[in-house]
């Protein structure tokens, strides 16, 4: 049982407490004097109004705080958890965006070079052509 | 069977006054583990919130190295292009030297064909020119009336005059046929050059048509790493989101924990009191209750 558990049982426990005292004062009641009679009222009812009902409203009012922050305190750990969930997606996405650009960078090495050749491929050839094409303007 | 004894009372009080106790100090502990909870998950909350800023600047730092992979991407294909162009413009190029070497190589080869014709055509007409002097050589004698020669002339002029001609003209065939067999000599090296500039031009694009595998996946990568860094970004921003949730979540939670504070204090107050106004009736109730 937890703790604030453990107090809503205790107020209902005094309540029953409270019951009992007003069921056993009607005995007690029967048994004195008149006098008696008056003074066991009267304690009853002072012991009803200036202890029982202020506590009872306070250790109700107690757990409903607790209640309240409990659930506070658990909606704060759920957002905490799917906090670090975000944080750990944005490790692993970086992770994954650094694989991507090393082998992107890697793909365009391979592809400036094979340009490069072409052109340097492109340029003898262009430049045997004007020689062919001297010739045939020679002749 | 409720009791009427006042003793009974008597034990109810006490039984209730601890009971009072023991619900004050229970809300007592209570507030004092909702102080320590909520120092727990401030720490958390501490926490998380460097991890998100952690996270955030990795988001922005992949984003960063997304887009410059990406204006890479472009760069190269703009290059690509480029250098695809040139080597298409000196493919054509080539194929156009190789085309017209084709035609040189069979102009100069009818040429050729046309100065042997020639040739022989010259060869012919010296060897007639030749045989016609030949022939003029021969005496001719002039004979008198009774048949004795009387004179001999020979006039060869004309023919040794075309026989001078027709050397000449072969002369001429000669050099002109020398002359195309050295041009058609050329217009073949050329052609062999223009092969060669054809055959360089093909492999420049094949190259250029290999780039494309490499250069489509760097795109592909590219991409990838763009919409990724993206999603990075949405989850850092989303991690922030969560973590200012949880503080306000937490400073929300302080505020009940001091309140809770203070209703443990009024309930320990009220139990002080009780238990005095209890001790005092116990008292009484004794004193009532003793014999006399």
């Amino acid at each position: 049982m937890s703790d604030s558990a453990w107090c809503r049982s205790q107020v209902k426990h005094l309540d029953e407490h409270a019951r009992q005292f007003s069921h056993t004062r009607r005995g007690f009641e029967g048994a004195c004097s008149d006098t008696h009679k008056v003074w066991a009222d009267q304690a009853a009812r002072d012991f009803q109004s200036h202890f029982l009902d202020p506590l009872s409203r306070q250790l109700h009012d107690l757990g409903k705080e607790l209640h309240e922050q409990v659930e506070g305190l658990s909606r704060t750990v759920a957002q905490l958890a799917q906090s670090e969930e975000s944080i750990r997606r944005v490790a692993v996405l970086s992770d994954a965006v650094a694989d991507s650009v090393s082998s992107a960078r890697s793909e365009l090495f391979r592809t400036e070079s094979l340009v490069s050749n072409a052109l340097q491929t492109a340029a003898a050839a262009l430049l045997i052509a004007e020689e062919a094409e001297t010739i045939l303007a020679g002749l | 069977m409720l009791s009427t004894d006042p003793r009974v009372l008597i034990g109810l009080l006490l039984s209730l006054r601890d009971g009072v106790g023991r619900v004050a100090r229970c809300a007592v502990d209570l507030a004092g583990e909702s102080k320590w909870l909520q120092l727990q998950i401030g720490e958390q909350v501490q926490i998380a919130v460097r991890g998100a800023g952690n996270a955030a600047s990795f988001a922005a730092e992949v984003l960063t190295l997304a887009n410059e992979c990406d204006r890479s991407v472009q760069t190269v294909t703009v290059s690509y292009s480029d250098a695809a162009i040139r080597v298409q413009n000196a493919a054509e190029f080539a194929a156009s030297v190789r085309h017209r070497a084709a035609g040189a190589i069979e102009l100069w080869r009818g040429r050729v064909a046309d100065a042997e014709g020639v040739i022989q055509s010259a060869r012919e007409n010296l060897a007639d020119a030749r045989d016609s002097l030949a022939m003029c050589l021969q005496p001719v004698y002039v004979r008198g009336p009774n048949g004795q020669v009387i004179a001999t002339y020979r006039d060869c002029t004309a023919h040794r005059n075309a026989v001078t001609t027709a050397e000449r003209a072969l002369s001429s065939a000669l050099v002109q046929l020398a002359d195309c067999k050295g041009r058609l000599a050329r217009a073949i090296e050329a052609g062999q050059r223009a092969d060669v500039s054809l055959y360089r031009a093909g492999e420049a694009v094949r190259l250029i048509e290999t780039s494309t595998v490499p250069l489509r996946l760097a795109r592909s990568n590219s991409d990838d790493a763009v919409k990724v860094a993206t999603a990075a970004v949405n989850a850092s921003h989303q991690a922030q989101g969560q973590v200012g949730a949880a503080n306000r979540e937490a400073q929300q939670a302080a505020t009940h924990e001091q309140r809770c504070q203070q209703t443990a204090g009024e309930a320990d107050r009220i139990s002080w009191v009780a238990t005095e106004d209890l001790s005092r009736r116990t008292d009484r109730l004794e004193k009532y209750n003793r014999p006399a």
